[in-house]
This record gives C-alpha cells, sequence and structure tokens, in this order.
C-alpha cells in the first residue's frame, strides 16, 4: 500500500486535495439538478473520505513534527502564507472529517427534502472548511478557516432546522464570533510581538513572549477555543443548536466542529503559551472548568425530556475528559484526550444519527413517546445499545480506552481532580441507560411504535462502520496511540521546557500571584487614550 | 511623460482629471437641457456621464504612472495618495450611476441635471482629495456639497426627498460654518493655510497655540460630521433613508470617502506634530461612532435605514486608521474605502433593485425568502453582506484586518477591542438581513411586490462587484500593493515638505 | 486477606447457583396448578445460544489460562497458545494504572499469601466449591416448599432485611437518586437556562435596548439634531482646550 501511494506521490497533492476537492464538489452540486444533488454529493465526500484513507498508510509521525508540508505564498506583504501541513493530532482530526462527512451526507437522504441542492453544497463547504482548519499552519489561514465553517452552519442550521432554528443559529454564530474575534486580536498581538513578520506556525512558537503576555492571550485563545469545545460556562449555545440543526447537522458540529475546540487547545494554545499552560492557576481553573463540565453536563443529561438535548448535553460532559486530559500535561492524559475526541465524533455522531432516523420514523423527539422499539425494530436496538455503551465508556468500546487514559493521566499529577472526574463515568450511566430503556426496553405501549420499521440497507451501511470503529477502538487501540504519541510528546516537551523558565516561583501557586502578574504590574500592553501614544510621528 | 511643471501647460495636465470631469459635466448638462422634454427614458445621458468618467479614468491612470510631485508650496498634490482616491471616487461615481440608469428613468427624474451634479459632485470630491490647502479643500467640499444637497432632495415629488435635501443642507451648512471657523483659527495660528506650511509652523514652534488648539478642534468637528461621526450623525439616517436609493449609495460610499481622504491628509501631513493633542479626541470619537452606529443599527426595520447606520460605523472603523496614525493604518483605510465604496453600492444596488427601482419594500419584512424567490440576487447579496460585516473569504475582512494591522502597530489595543467586539454586535443585523432572506417566508403578496425587471447593468455591477469582492478577499495582493504605495508616496512627500521647509 | 475473600466469595457463588438450580429442576413445582400446565421445553432460538454458552462456560475458561497452569492439565500440557490473554488486552490503555499501583502498593498485591503458589489455590477452591455444592443440595434439598405465591416471605428480622436486599434500593433512592435528580433539575433550570442563558440574552437584548434608547433622539426634528451636533461640538472643544 505504501508503494503504490508513493508511486502516485500521494504525500505531494493529498493535502490540497483534500481542501479543495470538497469545493469543487460544491460546484458541482450547485450545478446539477436537485435530484441528483444528493448522490453526487455522497460521491464527492466518499471520494474525499477513501483518498484521505491513504494517510493511515502513508502517514509517518516520524519526530512527531509537521509532515508533508507545502508552502506557498500567500499575502505577500503581510507575510501570510498559503501553507499545509500534517501531523499525529491532525491526521485523526482529518480522517474523522472527512469520515463523518460523508456519513452524515449518507444520513441526510430521507431527512432533507427541501431546497436539496443548497443543503448539499453548504454541507460540503462546510467540509472544506473544517480539513482546511485542521491541515493549515498558518496562522492566518487556520483563522480564515476557523471562521469560515461559520457561515455553511450558520444557515444549515437557519434554514433547515426546527421551531426555534433562527434562535439557535444566531446563537451558535455569535457566540462563536466573540471568541474567535478576541482571538484575532491575541493573533495581531503575538504578530508584532514574534516581530519576523510572518503568521507561520514556527514564528508564533518563537514569539518570545512575557509571562503577563502569554496569560492574556492565553485567555483570549481559551475564550475562543472554550466556546467551541465547548467549556463550562460556556456550552449554552451547544444545546440549542443541536437541537434545532437538522441531523447531519448536529453529526458534523458534534463530530468535528466542537473537535476544532480542543485540538485548537492542543495545536495552539499548549506549544503558544508554554509557560502560561503550564501555570499551576491555570492549569487548576481549566481543570476545574472540566471537571465541572462533566458532572454538571451528566446531570442536566440526565432530566433532558428531549432526546437530542439529552444527547447534546452528554457532548459537554464527554469534552469535560478532554480538557482534563489535554490540562493533566502528561502523555497518558493528552494521548486520552485525543482519543475521547475521535471517540466521541464517532459515538455521539452515530447517536444523533440514531435519533434523526428515530424522528424520521416518528416526528418526534420526546423520550416519553418511544418505548418498546426494541421488540419492533432489533437491528435499530442493537445498533442504539452498542452506541450508548461506547458513549457511557464501557470497557471494549472505544469510549473506555479515552475516558480512562484522560483520567489516569489526571491522576498522575491531580489525584483529587481525577477521583471526582471518574464520577462522571458513572453519571454517563445515569443519562444514558434510562434513555436506553425508556425507549428501546420498557413496555411497548404506543400503538404508532409498532410501526417503527427496522433499519433500511442504507442506514446499515451508516451505523455498520460507525460500530465497528467504536469496537475497533475500544478492542485495539494501539495504532492509534502510537500514531499520535510522537507529535504529543512534540507538545508535551514544549510545555515541559517552560518549566525552568517559569522557575521556582510558581511552586506555590495563589491567585494573588496571577492577579499581581496580570493586573497590578505596569502595564504596557495597553494604550489609553490619555497615554502619550507609543509610537510618534 | 513626467511633468516637470516647467511650463504651466504641465500645471494643467496635473489637474487633467478634474478638468476632464468639469468640461464633461457641462457637456452632459447641455446634453440634457437640449433634449426634447419627455424624450426618450434618459439613460443615454448615464451612459454619457459613465464614458466621462472612463475619461477621467484614464486620465488618472496616465497621472499615476508619471506621478511627479508639482513643489510644496502647491496648491494640489500630485501623489499617488490623491490619485488612488482619486479612482475610488470614479469607481463610487460610475457604480451609482449605473444603478441610476433605470431608476432616473422609471422616476422620471431630470436626467441630465442628476448625472452632471453627480459629474460636478466627484470634481469637488477630487480637490478635497488633492487639496494641499486648507482653503482648496473647503472649496472641494462645498463643490462637493452643493451637488449632494441638490441629489439628495432631486425627487421633489417625494416629499421625504425633499426633507432630506432640506435636512442636510441646514445642518450641512451648520458644519461647514465650524469647519471654516477652525481655518481661519489655524491660520491666524500659523499664518497660512497652507497644510505643509502649517506642519512647519507646528513643528517649529512658530505658531500660536492658543488659537491652534481651538482650530484643530474645530477642524476635526467640521470632518467629523461629513464622514459623519457621532454624535455629529443625527442627519444621517433620515438623509439616507429619504434620498433617492441611488444618491444614498453615492452618498455612503463616495461622500464618506472624500471626507476621510481629506481628514486623513489635514491631520496625518499638517497636524501630525500635534498627534498628542488630537490623538485623545479622535479615539473616543472613533469608540463612540463604532458603539453607537452597530447598536443603533440594531433595532432598524428599513434596510436603507439600517445600512444608513452601518454606513456610520464604518466610519468609526475607519477613523480607528486616522487615529493609528502610520503607513500601515493610511494604507488600510485607502484599501477599506476601496472595498466599501464596492460593496456598499452592491448592497444599494440590490435595495434598489428589490424597491423595484423606486422606494419600495425597504421594510425588512419584505425580504422575507427573497433569496428562495431570487435566487441570484439572494446569494449576491448575502455576499456583499458577509463583506460588510468583515468576514474572512471577502475583501471586507481584508479590509478591516489592514485597519487592525495599522492600529495594533500603534498598540491602540483598547480600541481594537472595541472595534471587534462591535463588529460582533454588526454581525446581528447583517445576519438578520441574511436570515429573512433566506430561513423566513415571504410576506403576503411578495411576489407582486418583487422586482419585475433588474437591468442588465445593475446586473453585470453586482456580478462584477462581488467577484471583486470575493476575488479581493482571496487574492488581495495586488489591490494592497497598491494602497501601500500610495499610503508611502503621501509619507514620503509630507516627510521630504517638513524637511524642505523644517530648517 | 483478599485470597481468603475471594475464596468466600467464590463458595458463595457455588451455593446460591447450587440453591437456584435445585429448587429449579428438583424441588416441587411451586408455579401453581394453572401455570404448571404452560410450562414446555424452550424454543430454539432459547436453547441454541443455550448450549452454546454453556459449552463456552465449561471450555471458555481456556482463554485466559494463568501462565503457571499452562503446563498442567487445565493449559492442555501446554498446547493452549494464548496464555492470560485476557489480562492483556487493556494494556495499551492501563499499563500506566498497573505502574501506579505497582508503585503504590508494591508487588505484594500479585503474591499468594499462602505458599504454594496459583496451583494450589485452583485445587483448594476447586475442591472446597465441590464441597460446597455437595451441602448445599444437602440442605435445600430438605426444606419443604409452598407454592411461590403462596409464600409469605421471610419472618423474621434478618432474613426479610436480606431479601429486601437490605433495603439498599431504598437506600440509594433516597440519599442518592432523589436529591441528584432534584439539583439536575435545578442546573438545567436555573443555572443553565437562567443564570448562563440568561446572561447571553441580556447582552443580547442590552444592546438593542441602548440601540432603542439612542435612537429616539432621532426625532426627525432639525433643531434637535443641530442641539446634539451643538452639544458634540462643545464637548470636542472642551476637551480640546481644557484637557
Amino acid at each position: 500500500m505504501t508503494d503504490l501511494l508513493a508511486s502516485i506521490l500521494y504525500e505531494d497533492w493529498i493535502l490540497h486535495a483534500l481542501v479543495w476537492m470538497p469545493l469543487v464538489g460544491t460546484v458541482h452540486v450547485l450545478l446539477t439538478s436537485a435530484d441528483r444533488a444528493k448522490n453526487i454529493a455522497f460521491r464527492w465526500s466518499a471520494l474525499v473520505f477513501v483518498l484521505s484513507l491513504g494517510l493511515w498508510w502513508s502517514f509517518d509521525p516520524g519526530d512527531g513534527g509537521f509532515t508533508m508540508v507545502s508552502t506557498a505564498p500567500w499575502i505577500e506583504s503581510w507575510g501570510v502564507s498559503y501553507s499545509l501541513g500534517i501531523d499525529g493530532i491532525s491526521v485523526f482530526m482529518v480522517l474523522l472529517t472527512t469520515f463523518t462527512s460523508a456519513i452524515a451526507i449518507l444520513g441526510s437522504f430521507e431527512y432533507v427534502k427541501t431546497r436539496r441542492k443548497a443543503f448539499y453544497a453548504l454541507m460540503l463547504l462546510l467540509e472544506m472548511g473544517v480539513v482546511g482548519f485542521f491541515l493549515a499552519t498558518d496562522i492566518f489561514l487556520f483563522y480564515v478557516f476557523f471562521e469560515l465553517t461559520l457561515v455553511p452552519m450558520y444557515f444549515i442550521v437557519g434554514i433547515w432546522g426546527g421551531q426555534r432554528r433562527i434562535y439557535a443559529a444566531i446563537k451558535f454564530f455569535l457566540y462563536t464570533a466573540v471568541g474567535s474575534l478576541l482571538m484575532l486580536v491575541a493573533i495581531l498581538y503575538v504578530y508584532f510581538s514574534s516581530g519576523t513578520g510572518s503568521f507561520g506556525y514556527d514564528a508564533f512558537m518563537n514569539a518570545g513572549l512575557s509571562l503577563r503576555e502569554q496569560l492574556w492571550l492565553f485567555a483570549a485563545f481559551a475564550l475562543a477555543f472554550g466556546i467551541k469545545v465547548p467549556v463550562f460556562p460556556l456550552h449554552t449555545w451547544l444545546p440549542d443548536a443541536h437541537v434545532e440543526a437538522p441531523t447531519p447537522g448536529s453529526v458534523i458540529l458534534a463530530s468535528v466542529l466542537l473537535k476544532m475546540g480542543t485540538y485548537g487547545f492542543l495545536r495552539f494554545l499548549l506549544p503558544f503559551f508554554p509557560e502560561a499552560s503550564r501555570h499551576p492557576v491555570v492549569v487548576m481553573v481549566m481543570l476545574v472548568l472540566g471537571v465541572v463540565g462533566i458532572i454538571y453536563a451528566a446531570w442536566v443529561a440526565a432530566v433532558q425530556p428531549d432526546g437530542k438535548k439529552l444527547v447534546a448535553y452528554t457532548s459537554v460532559a464527554h469534552m469535560g475528559f478532554v480538557v482534563i486530559g489535554v490540562f493533566a500535561l502528561t502523555l497518558n492524559g493528552l494521548q486520552g484526550g485525543m482519543v475521547v475526541m475521535i471517540s466521541h465524533g464517532i459515538s455521539t455522531g452515530a447517536l444523533f444519527l440514531l435519533l434523526g432516523m428515530m424522528y424520521e420514523r416518528r416526528h418526534t423527539r420526546l423520550i416519553e413517546d418511544y418505548g418498546g422499539i426494541g421488540r419492533v425494530a432489533p437491528w435499530f436496538a442493537t445498533a442504539f445499545v452498542i452506541t450508548a455503551l461506547a458513549s457511557i465508556g464501557l470497557p471494549g468500546t472505544s469510549g473506555f480506552v479515552g475516558e480512562f487514559l484522560a483520567l489516569l493521566g489526571a491522576f498522575e499529577t491531580h489525584m483529587v481532580v481525577a477521583a471526582i472526574a471518574a464520577l462522571g463515568v458513572i453519571f454517563a450511566a445515569y443519562y444514558m441507560l434510562p434513555m436506553v430503556q425508556r425507549i428501546l426496553f420498557n413496555k411497548l405501549d404506543k400503538p404508532e411504535n409498532r410501526t417503527f420499521a427496522d433499519l433500511s440497507r442504507r442506514e446499515m451501511a451508516i451505523m455498520a462502520p460507525l460500530v465497528a470503529l467504536m469496537i475497533w477502538i475500544g478492542v485495539h487501540p494501539t495504532p492509534f496511540l502510537e500514531r499520535m504519541e510522537p507529535s504529543i510528546e512534540v507538545v508535551l516537551e514544549r510545555v515541559e521546557g517552560a518549566r525552568a523558565a517559569v522557575g521556582e516561583t510558581m511552586e506555590t501557586p495563589a491567585l494573588a500571584d496571577v492577579r499581581a502578574v496580570l493586573v497590578d504590574a505596569p502595564d504596557p500592553v495597553m494604550t489609553n487614550p490619555g497615554d502619550t501614544p507609543a509610537e510618534e510621528n | 511623460m513626467l511633468l516637470d511643471y516647467s511650463s504651466s501647460f504641465h500645471y494643467v495636465m496635473a489637474l487633467l482629471p478634474e478638468l476632464v470631469l468639469s468640461i464633461w459635466g457641462m457637456v452632459v448638462l447641455i446634453a440634457g437641457v437640449s433634449r426634447k422634454q419627455g424624450a426618450g427614458s434618459g439613460q443615454e445621458l448615464g451612459w454619457l456621464a459613465l464614458a466621462g468618467l472612463a475619461l477621467a479614468a484614464v486620465a488618472n491612470g496616465w497621472l499615476y504612472a508619471g506621478v511627479s510631485e508639482a513643489g510644496t508650496g502647491a496648491m494640489i498634490a500630485v501623489d499617488r495618495f490623491r490619485l488612488f482616491a482619486n479612482w475610488v471616487f470614479i469607481l463610487g461615481a460610475a457604480l451609482s450611476i449605473v444603478i441610476s440608469l433605470a431608476y432616473v428613468a422609471r422616476q422620471r427624474l431630470q436626467a441630465g441635471e442628476y448625472y452632471s451634479l453627480i459629474l460636478f459632485a466627484v470634481v469637488g470630491m477630487m480637490f478635497m482629495g488633492s487639496a494641499r490647502d486648507l482653503m482648496m479643500i473647503f472649496l472641494g467640499l462645498e463643490l462637493m456639497s452643493i451637488g449632494i444637497y441638490a441629489l439628495a432632495g432631486f425627487n421633489r415629488r417625494d416629499r421625504r426627498s425633499a426633507e432630506a435635501g432640506l435636512k442636510y443642507f441646514l445642518l450641512g451648512a451648520f458644519a461647514s460654518g465650524f469647519l471654516l471657523f477652525g481655518i481661519a483659527l489655524v491660520y491666524g495660528a500659523a499664518g497660512s493655510t497652507n497644510i505643509n506650511a502649517v506642519a512647519a509652523a507646528v513643528q517649529d514652534g512658530t505658531m500660536v497655540a492658543g488659537l491652534m488648539i481651538p482650530g484643530v478642534a474645530l477642524l476635526a468637528i467640521g470632518f467629523a460630521f461629513k464622514v459623519s461621526a457621532v454624535p455629529f450623525h443625527m442627519w444621517v439616517p433620515d438623509v439616507y433613508e429619504g434620498a433617492p436609493t441611488p444618491v444614498t449609495a453615492f452618498m455612503a460610499a463616495s461622500v464618506k470617502t472624500a471626507a476621510f481622504v481629506a481628514f486623513l491628509r489635514v491631520f496625518l501631513v499638517g497636524l501630525d506634530g500635534l498627534y498628542a493633542d488630537w490623538f485623545g479626541i479622535l479615539w473616543w470619537i472613533a469608540a463612540i461612532t463604532m458603539i453607537a452606529g452597530n447598536v443603533i443599527a440594531l433595532v432598524q426595520s428599513s434596510v436603507k435605514r439600517m445600512l444608513a447606520y452601518s454606513s456610520i460605523a464604518h466610519g468609526g472603523y475607519l477613523l480607528v486608521a486616522i487615529v493609528s496614525a502610520n503607513d500601515t493604518a493610511t494604507a488600510g483605510l485607502l484599501f477599506y474605502l476601496l472595498v466599501y465604496t464596492i460593496m456598499t453600492i452592491g448592497a444599494f444596488a440590490v435595495v434598489v433593485t428589490v424597491g423595484n427601482q423606486g422606494e419600495a419594500n425597504a421594510r425588512i419584512e419584505d425580504y422575507g425568502g427573497f433569496g428562495w424567490r431570487k435566487p441570484v440576487l439572494g446569494v449576491l447579496m448575502t455576499v456583499l453582506l458577509l463583506s460588510l460585516a468583515g468576514f474572512p473569504g471577502t475583501a471586507g475582512f481584508i479590509a478591516k484586518y489592514h485597519l487592525l494591522l495599522g492600529a495594533a502597530e500603534s498598540r491602540l489595543w483598547w480600541l481594537i477591542v472595541i472595534l471587534v467586539l462591535t463588529t460582533v454586535v454588526s454581525y446581528w443585523y447583517y445576519l438578520r438581513v441574511a436570515w429573512y432572506m433566506w430561513m423566513k417566508e415571504a410576506p403576503e403578496g411578495a411576489d407582486s411586490a418583487d422586482p419585475e425587471i433588474t437591468p442588465f447593468a445593475t446586473r453585470i455591477v453586482l456580478v462584477v462587484s462581488v467577484a471583486i469582492i470575493i476575488l479581493a478577499g482571496i487574492f488581495p495582493d495586488a489591490a494592497l500593493d497598491l494602497a501601500e504605495s500610495s499610503a508611502e508616496s503621501l509619507r514620503r512627500i509630507a516627510t521630504e515638505a517638513g524637511a524642505a521647509a523644517g530648517p | 486477606m483478599y485470597w481468603g475473600l475471594a475464596l468466600l466469595t467464590a463458595l458463595l457463588t457455588a451455593f446460591y447457583m447450587t440453591r437456584l438450580m435445585v429448587m429449579t429442576f428438583h424441588g416441587a413445582n411451586r408455579t401453581g396448578k394453572a401455570a404448571s400446565s404452560h410450562l414446555h421445553e424452550a424454543p430454539n432460538v432459547m436453547t441454541v445460544p443455550l448450549v452454546v454458552l454453556a459449552g463456552l462456560s465449561v471450555f471458555g475458561g481456556w482463554i485466559n489460562v494463568p501462565d503457571a497452569l499452562g503446563e498442567s492439565f487445565a493449559g492442555l500440557w501446554g498446547a493452549l497458545p494464548m496464555s492470560e490473554w485476557l489480562h492483556h488486552w487493556l494494556e495499551p490503555v492501563t499499563h500506566t494504572a498497573a505502574e501506579i499501583q505497582v508503585a503504590g502498593i508494591g508487588e505484594a498485591a500479585y503474591v499468594a499469601p499462602v505458599g504454594g503458589g496459583e496451583v494450589v489455590w485452583a485445587l483448594i477452591s476447586t475442591v472446597a466449591a465441590a464441597l460446597i455444592v455437595a451441602a448445599a443440595v444437602m440442605v435445600v434439598g430438605r426444606r419443604k416448599y409452598v407454592p411461590a405465591a403462596e409464600d409469605p416471605g421471610p419472618q423474621s428480622a434478618l432474613p426479610r432485611f436480606v431479601y429486601n436486599k437490605w433495603y439498599f434500593d431504598e437506600l440509594y433512592d433516597a440519599v442518592v437518586v432523589r436529591p441528584v435528580l432534584a439539583l439536575s433539575r435545578w442546573c438545567w433550570r436555573v443555572i443553565d437556562t437562567v443564570v448562563i442563558d440568561g446572561f447571553v440574552n441580556f447582552t443580547g437584548n442590552f444592546a438593542r435596548l441602548a440601540g432603542w434608547g439612542t435612537s429616539l433622539f432621532q426625532t426627525g426634528q432639525v433643531n434637535m439634531y443641530a442641539f446634539v451636533l451643538t452639544l458634540g461640538v462643545l464637548c470636542v472643544l472642551g476637551a480640546a482646550v481644557f484637557l
């Protein structure tokens, strides 16, 4: 396989193809008739997925840095380049994106009946934005793709969504925009601090920022990504967006868009601001937010009458594990975070697809409208149970591997945090199993449910690879772990390397220290109108 | 051909674009008068005016290629800064005329006067952009304003148009008074109205500070009125709403451009030495303008009025460039003005079309489901709105980013934060139009109110505008280089002038 | 200690499984007259899986035969290729946990307290289990049974306590389930909906309210506009001259 890929110069063109082929597909969809749109969109997304599969063999983690890098000048006067690259972190995100995009498009065949051309064009456009985001190694390019994903999602939620779709769409959009625009300010600051006149990844790594600057900038970046993740208490856009979005929109949102936030943590936040990232107070704040997110979201999920909303809150809980894993700042923790990201993408995407299938059949999302489905739709029930168990994190499924590693990583450095977070695994059963029971088991007491059709062949084709992946990762995670390990080591070394720089003074953290650093010291960062301007002309 | 100014002919050549347009304006006027009353639609006069603008653009390009300075004492600058601005004026006027063609015919306006007034206003703008003397600026300003007062009230049969013209005239005269008073004070303080001489007087301390500071403040007020900065913006919504829509587009784009170009030259070249004095004032005006413009735009129910407030907000962003006072910001201002002209007039072109070449369907509800009924127009409008909002992938983002870059260079972090947060506010009202277009159902009887005609010329303009917006959003290098070299020329010549006048 | 507990629970298991078997298949019929006529052999859909499961429960132990027994009869005298297979399948995930555990309580946890190693312990547990099975058959088989419907349940305190699963369900319900449910509802209805979303929506509404308030000055009267303009002039002039 590797030889075959090398013979077609796979590594030279694949990254560009992955970014731009969905755009070609968008145009193609727009030019066809509405009836053929879905097939064409699916073929394009499937083609992109098949092409991206080559990365599994062709990608060599090497020393953990970017590989397959290709750079071309883009906006030369600003030092912006069109630069793509891939490493052990982004390779999984890209594969997850291409995979779930194809699955989501396949899963929308019955759900989306109106304005199909526009819908599939937007789906492919969204895929382009997300893939570009994961592959960009130029900060400007990354920002452009980051924002670009908002527009298709805004229209997907707003046009094909449910009753409160407009509120949900605009809430999603503005929430994210607040964070990302403040991050833009931070990007500008780093750009000027680095003094290299370049938006390249390395230039940002070596900007030579003081701890105080790092803390401010960390806050701006963390806000942008934290909203995207979402980290408690910035999560309230998520349930609304999920509930109102059409099924494929929810799938993409859960599987991929949320990962943009956690990916941002790993790719940008930790390496750019290593001293801030390992500052004890910062770490503690992030860990506590993660733990609160896990427990809080699990509780809130448990009392939701709406199945989709329930699953939406479980996303918040799962992403809490990622936050804990990342800020444990250990190899296990970061790897666990990565695996939770992958696993959550698969299992939650599958749950949304299953809920979408239920909605297509019965036109209700309320859990209480179901019951005893397992008796009339055994295949559906099988898929549902496996997915739910993977979501809970049963050993042998993908969920267990990630959550266990994340907890383990946290346990190595912050025992109490890990212990409390482990309760979240119990609460996962507390929200998920009652839903499974009320939907699939219990009494088949609603006559409408007697005609609940089992999975069709298309739906089987959707669920089979998802279920297979859940179990594969659960049973044999080594190929995943060994591919991501070198890149994660690089991130860790970057953060650990800052330990010496932060020095002994940080051994006893106190909030007052941070306050002193952030506020009390004289402030060269902010120029107030009354001050003498920094630059005389 | 380089201008050498050894013969007076070359002085005339340095004013070629202005001369071409002045003469052409008269030609259009005469052609309009000599038409038989009620014969034809008057569109041929519009095309005639467009031909004049094309000629002026050629003349401008010729000057751009062979630009050379006429000496620092001249009343007119011959630098790329001016010539770049000229192109923006010409482009704005041309786009406005194209979207006027069907409008003027349908509303039975006096075509000859209408188009010649636009041309004369452009001449005024060009003088503002090129003036290196405060009196020249005032002359240009009045030439422009008088044309615009008349254009705003041009539709005599529409009461609101007449009201708009009168309001604008009264308040404009009021503000012109402040500007003139400011010029007088500056003259008293520095002993000259030449901008370079004022700069020299500030530099070597020969000015009378007690007169200079109020003078500067009054100049700032005069310009702030013309760029419709808060709190001198009260006329904007009423005038923009009442004026014929193509005129509104022209005002929002070109008048603002002219005022900003003159504003920048006076403050960054003439009053550069007093930066510490006017920095605070303009900082606050910029901040308040961004906040108020965006916040009030949130509650507008008429698209035209919403765009009026959005243009106020854009004025606030542009003021940040003046406060930043560096080459990057100056280039950013030029680039922003170019992009802003295209996208604003593009958006108004859609408003004109939806308004059925009149003033109908101005409420935002009238856009309900519009995108699905007219998908091409809908997509174009959506792109224009995203560009106005400054969204990546469009030229609006590059332009806004350029302003941020300039402000960051001067480390105006709080102003930057205000800029980006008010941008978030602006997302809401721009996207609101998009959600009405794509996510709502049509209001009652919408089909009959839908545009019957979308003139061919308007379509071309819209498609080309949007193409430029997207192209410049993705490959902005060429336009950025142009703006940067133009901005540098202002700085370099100003520095040379300062060096010459200094010792 | 740990090993003793393990042995004890294994023996308990042997006891209740034997009791279950004896009462179901060998004791008197307790289902009552009407229901007993419905008793019949299970359909294939149940029997076949049961047979498979039974087979696996006899031979399935082989997939995880301990290393020490690999050479004995239990490991088919070394012919079984996979020794301790189940010990390792999660190792990529859990090896660090094992390391932490070793660091915490030491290797001792893996060593049997009584000498003789694993073979002896396996023999001990097997013999003990066989004894318990025999005892259980004796005890349970001798008792008299009434049909289940007429069974009043245990009368004395301890058996009743045990019969009701030590009242753990009720305890959990009161101490854990209800409070957590109530807290969950509170989190959702109050924190999510009122506090966080309230704040989010408030910022939006506040901006619009501010916009509405400011637009009130937009009266359409020129003198109002000129008044505001003059105020602005005064502010700017004042700031320029006095600051």
